[in-house]
Formats: C-alpha cells, sequence, structure tokens
C-alpha cells in the first residue's frame, strides 16, 4: 500500500510538471506566430529569477500572487476581435477549463476561465474581446482568486486606468 | 560384560538420564542382537527398540490431509493465497501512467515545433532571451530582466483584477 501511495505521489508530480502548458500554447498555438497576433509572454525560468528582486516596495498581496505563479502568457490581436472571441469559446476545452466569469457588456465580452482540482485553480484564463482587440491572458501556477481581485482594490483606479491605455496605445 | 553396560545405560535411560549418543548405542546394540537370543531380562527391550526403530520409519500416506479434512468435515483445502502487492502496484503504475499520458496529450496537435522555432524578438517589444524552451511549456520569455517582467505581470494581473470584480460586480446586482 505504501508503495502504491509513493508510485502514485511521484507519477502525479511527474505529470503535474508536465502539465503547465497553459490554455494558450494549447488551442491557440499557431497563432503565437501568427504576425496579427503580439505575444508576451514570461516563462518559469523567469518567474523564478524573480525572487532576486529587491520586494521591499511590492504590495504583499501582489508579491504573494506572482510568487505563486509559474508562467504567464499574453496573445492578442486588434484583427476581428469578435471572431476569435468566438473561435476561443468553440477552441478551449470545457471539460477542463470551468467557466468563471462572464460579462456582456456592449462593448466588451469577456469571460474568465478556470482549469481546477478540487479547490485548487492551477490555470486562471481572461478571454477579452473590445472593439479595439481581442485577448488571451494565462495565468498558470497556483491561482488564488481572492487575492487577484483585492489586487485592483488596493491600486488607485485612475492610475490603473492609465496603465490600460498605455498597454492599448 | 557387555550386558552389565547394556544394563548400567538401560538403567539411566529410564531414568531419562543418557545423552542421545548413548541411545543410539543401545538401539544399535539391540538392533544387531537375533530376536530370541537375549537373555530373558534383556527379551523384552529388544522388542521395544525394534518397534521405536519401525515407527520413525512411517510417513503419511496418500491422501492422508484430505483424509484428515474430511474427517474434520472440510471438504478442500482452501487455497491460501499471497495477496500479491508488487503485480497489484506495478498495475497500478501502468494505469497512472497511462492516464497521465491521455490527459497530458493534445486534442490537436501541439505546436510544439512551430513555437519552439519561434525566433523571440521578431514580434515582442524586447529582444528576450534566447529560446530556451522549457521541457513542457515551450514558453519563450519576452523580457530579458525579471524586473520588466515583474511589471508586466503586475499589470496584466490589475487589468484581471479590475474585470474580475466588474464580473463579480455585476453578478452580485443582479
Amino acid at each position: 500500500m505504501k508503495r502504491i501511495l509513493l508510485i502514485l505521489t511521484i507519477a502525479i508530480t511527474a505529470t503535474s510538471a508536465f502539465a503547465q502548458d497553459d490554455a494558450i500554447g494549447r488551442f491557440f498555438g499557431k497563432y503565437i506566430d501568427d504576425p496579427r497576433f503580439t505575444v508576451v509572454s514570461v516563462s518559469p525560468r523567469m518567474f523564478r529569477l524573480m525572487s532576486k528582486i529587491n520586494w521591499d516596495t511590492i504590495p504583499s498581496d501582489l508579491k504573494q500572487t506572482v510568487s505563486r505563479l509559474q508562467s504567464f502568457r499574453v496573445l492578442s490581436t486588434e484583427t476581428t476581435p469578435g471572431v476569435f472571441f468566438r473561435e476561443a469559446l468553440t477552441r478551449i476545452d470545457r471539460k477542463e477549463y470551468e467557466e468563471l466569469i462572464t460579462v456582456r457588456g456592449n462593448k466588451d465580452n469577456f469571460r474568465f476561465m478556470i482549469r481546477a482540482t478540487g479547490n485548487t485553480i492551477h490555470e486562471l484564463l481572461m478571454i477579452a474581446a473590445a472593439e479595439d482587440g481581442f485577448t488571451l491572458m494565462s495565468f498558470v501556477g497556483d491561482i488564488d482568486l481572492d487575492k487577484i481581485s483585492r489586487l485592483a482594490a488596493d491600486m488607485d483606479i485612475k492610475g490603473m486606468e492609465n496603465l490600460k491605455n498605455a498597454k492599448r496605445k | 560384560m557387555e550386558k552389565a553396560v547394556i544394563l548400567a545405560l538401560l538403567e539411566r535411560y529410564w531414568r531419562a538420564e543418557t545423552t542421545v549418543e548413548e541411545e543410539k548405542t543401545l538401539a544399535a546394540w539391540f538392533s544387531e542382537q537375533a530376536p530370541g537370543s537375549l537373555d530373558p531380562d534383556l527379551e523384552p527391550y529388544h522388542a521395544l527398540f525394534a518397534y521405536f526403530d519401525e515407527e520413525t520409519q512411517v510417513t503419511p500416506g496418500p491422501g492422508f490431509e484430505a483424509r484428515i479434512l474430511e474427517r474434520v468435515g472440510i471438504s478442500e483445502p482452501r487455497p491460501v493465497r499471497q495477496f500479491q502487492w508488487g503485480l497489484v502496484s506495478a498495475a497500478a503504475a501502468v494505469l497512472v501512467l497511462a492516464i497521465g499520458l491521455f490527459l497530458l496529450t493534445p486534442s490537436e496537435p501541439p505546436a510544439g515545433p512551430v513555437s519552439a522555432a519561434r525566433i523571440p524578438g521578431t514580434r515582442s517589444p524586447a529582444t528576450g532571451t534566447p529560446a530556451t524552451p522549457t521541457t513542457a511549456t515551450r514558453i519563450t520569455d519576452t523580457y530579458d530582466n525579471p524586473d520588466q517582467a515583474l511589471a508586466a505581470v503586475r499589470h496584466a494581473l490589475l487589468i484581471a483584477s479590475n474585470h474580475l470584480n466588474e464580473g463579480r460586480k455585476q453578478i452580485t446586482n443582479k
């Protein structure tokens, strides 16, 4: 019995090490090289390097959230946002990705999906479409949704809007 | 003379003081004597030792166990099987591996070779480090220093956070 448990543990650790591939890589891999798309990615290696940063000035919620992330990737385009939004919804495997929040606004649609086992969320995926673009954003790691939603509250909303605009320029 | 020795040995034999060697000597001596050739006081022991000797040769005949069990009331000896943990754990390991592989195989052809061959910097803001595909993720870095990477992640987290709150607000308002 002990031996079985040991084997199971090893197997699960091994598989979870393999299962780091995010939704972007798995369902939108072909667009990563598409010139219409912009990709921003931060690899697990870079996340490990972040431990060397001076964290003194970083808010603790952010620090804790980032320290549990393994990888991050954004795929975005300004071409036919609505088409890609629909494509995203059909491509993503619903058996694995559970819909968390859906917002259908006048100008923008977005959905949050999570990949989880039990109470542990391994990936948070945001699919957003507005008039000016389509964005897929994926955070892989040990995700704490409450902490993430607190981040914006901690921050000056105006400052954040500026960031948002700067990003979309 | 010999008779005196044997009698002395017998004496001690009945007092259970003889050694194994001495008992063997006694048995051997009696077996060498022809029946009826002994003194009357030794004669009965000849038969006795012969009997001991015979009895050691007795082994259970064929079907002995079955007969006993039948007598006791159990029709057939139940096979006692040792549970083979080795086999079971091997099977479990194979199963886990199979399930793992099944779950991990992407449902469509993976973009592996393409993204691995991707040249960082072609579409990225920063030049990025040389493509170092980590075994599973194949995520190439956009930024080549952790500060920039953190800033980008922080920015993205804030956007996500903001949208999450927006979504939750809508849900609670409904």
